[in-house]
């Protein structure tokens, strides 16, 4: 076993325990053990990292994707992983090299995974792929609009309060905020805010993302009403807290009563993508939408934010305004991508984008002529439950007076 | 703050007939109730939606009613003067900033001119 630390030059083993099986994998790769990998938990010395040499990770690549170190690529297919997979597996390696950073020089060393051998080796599987050799694309299509007003419609007929409010206000909350349902399954009872500036908006921060690395990475996003009662997170937030807070009063999450940090997010978004699979995407009702079946790999965890993502560019944002809304950091060498992505100096990019998710408009809400409240009994009546969890029984009596 | 919000979200789904249907019976007639009897018998829904416009003033975000289409010309043209007159505003509070420190400057040159002139007829 390796130790931890070169106390002489202060390299340190990477703490990046998610990538760890990527460099077990290469190491059993170059010793020879492929059928026999070495155990996720082993970690290596700096000298053993510093031995491996790019026509090593060529071969790794080379066996996940076509089961062979040395394929012709002329005859043989990679039937095993896509190209897309081999990038992120070289990524994988990359942070646990020693010289991360110092692209290859032969004779002197560097970071093997930069070669240009690997990366010629990962554009030559792209060629097959577009061919129509080796694996075949495993990736989800995003929604068509029918099938999300559909997918909202079933869900909310149903009678229980998971699939009428729950699931349907997790769906509009990922929508307007143009999140995968993890993103938005991390999200705590008291994240969302209000805003003096703009006293009618709902404001919240994405923390969980993996693009956020720091505070400066993850603003207030603005929530807008929508003029479409379908579509109003606003309304179907109200409602949903209201009942949610009734029967959890102490709860942490914003949907699930699992207050385990890892395990109660971690198992909402299983949950969701269960239920909305047996309840909408299996049923006859759902499928009859489909305009071309067998044509792609059906709907899946990811055709969510495709379809909130391309829907916003359709009604007018930008490709950057987008990616600024979704809190998305581009490929390296895109730079644009990075310059625009995740800022706090542009509120008006992110509330641009929520406003154009917005069917029938962005909306405010306002009160039909100004009531003079004598009582704050009736308002007790109309949101109770959210009233008592912020500690101001008297903010209805504010809100309409 | 966020009360206020859902609140006003929540009186208007009790309102309406379509959100309404998808609400507890019970929750909905008590809330009405509650609510006549403070406020009376209310024709239609007590709560409007207001359709809103994002626009950028300057570097500054600015979300403002959307124009009717049925407003009359001149609110029209006030409305969409509105945001040039903002950025109106920045820039003459900046010239009159710069105005103001020109004023200093001179007025200190006058006073070391003033000063010399008595020095010198000392």
């Amino acid at each position: 076993m390796a130790s931890l630390s070169d106390e002489d030059d202060g390299w340190t083993w990477p703490n990046r325990p998610n990538l760890r099986h990527y460099i077990c994998s290469l190491m059993s790769c170059k010793h020879g053990r492929w059928d026999n990998q070495c155990v996720r938990d082993k970690t290596f010395t700096k000298e053993e990292l510093l031995s491996v040499r790019p026509i090593d990770v060529k071969r790794w690549l080379a066996m996940r994707a076509f089961g062979i170190p040395n394929p012709n690529m002329q005859t043989d297919a990679p039937d095993n992983e896509r190209s897309a997979s081999l990038s992120k597996t070289k990524s994988g390696v990359s942070v646990f090299m020693p010289n991360q950073h110092v692209a290859w020089i032969d004779g002197r060393g560097g970071n093997p995974t930069l070669h240009k051998m690997v990366s010629q080796f990962i554009k030559d599987v792209i060629a097959l792929e577009t061919k129509g050799l080796g694996k075949p694309p495993n990736d989800k299509r995003p929604y068509r609009q029918a099938e999300w007003d559909k997918l909202l419609e079933m869900l909310r007929r149903e009678e229980d309060f998971d699939h009428r409010w729950r699931l349907p206000t997790m769906s509009l909350w990922a929508y307007h905020l143009i999140h995968r349902i993890d993103d938005t399954s991390h999200f705590n009872v008291d994240n969302p805010h209000g805003s003096h500036t703009f006293p009618f908006a709902i404001y919240t921060r994405t923390k969980w993302s993996k693009n956020v690395r720091t505070m400066k990475q993850c603003p207030d996003q603005i929530a807008l009403a929508s003029g479409a009662w379908k579509n109003c997170v606003h309304l179907s937030l109200a409602n949903y807290l209201e009942q949610w807070l009734g029967m959890h009063p102490t709860v942490k999450f914003l949907w699930t009563d699992n207050p385990h940090d890892k395990k109660g997010p971690s198992n909402v978004k299983q949950q969701y993508r269960n239920r909305v699979a047996a309840m909408v995407w299996c049923k006859d009702e759902f499928k009859q939408l489909e305009d071309e079946p067998e044509e792609h790999n059906g709907l899946g965890a990811t055709s969510g934010r495709k379809f909130f993502a391309n829907k916003a560019q359709i009604s007018g944002a930008s490709d950057a305004q987008v990616e600024y809304r979704g809190r998305w950091v581009g490929e390296k060498g895109r730079k644009g991508v990075n310059r625009h992505c995740i800022r706090m100096a542009d509120p008006y990019t992110d509330t641009f984008v929520a406003g154009l998710l917005c069917d029938g408009g962005p909306s405010n809400t306002q009160q039909e002529k100004v009531l003079s409240l004598q009582t704050s009994g009736c308002l007790q009546m109309l949101y109770p439950m959210c009233a008592q969890g912020t500690n101001k029984t008297t903010c209805f009596v504010e809100f309409l007076d | 703050m966020l009360c206020r919000i859902l609140g006003l979200a929540r009186l208007w789904g009790v309102y309406d007939e379509d959100v309404a249907a998808l609400l507890c019976p019970t929750d909905v007639a008590t809330i009405k109730a509650s609510f006549g009897e403070c406020f009376g018998d209310i024709d239609g829904n007590p709560v409007k939606k207001v359709q809103l416009e994002v626009l950028r003033v300057g570097t500054r975000l600015e979300i403002m009613p959307a124009v009717q289409q049925d407003n009359t010309q001149p609110q029209q043209q006030q409305q969409a003067l509105a945001p040039q007159n903002n950025d109106n505003r920045q820039i003459i509070a900046y010239l009159q900033r710069i105005e103001k420190n020109q004023q200093e400057q001179f007025q200190l040159i006058r006073n070391s001119q003033a000063e010399q002139k008595q020095w010198l007829e000392q």
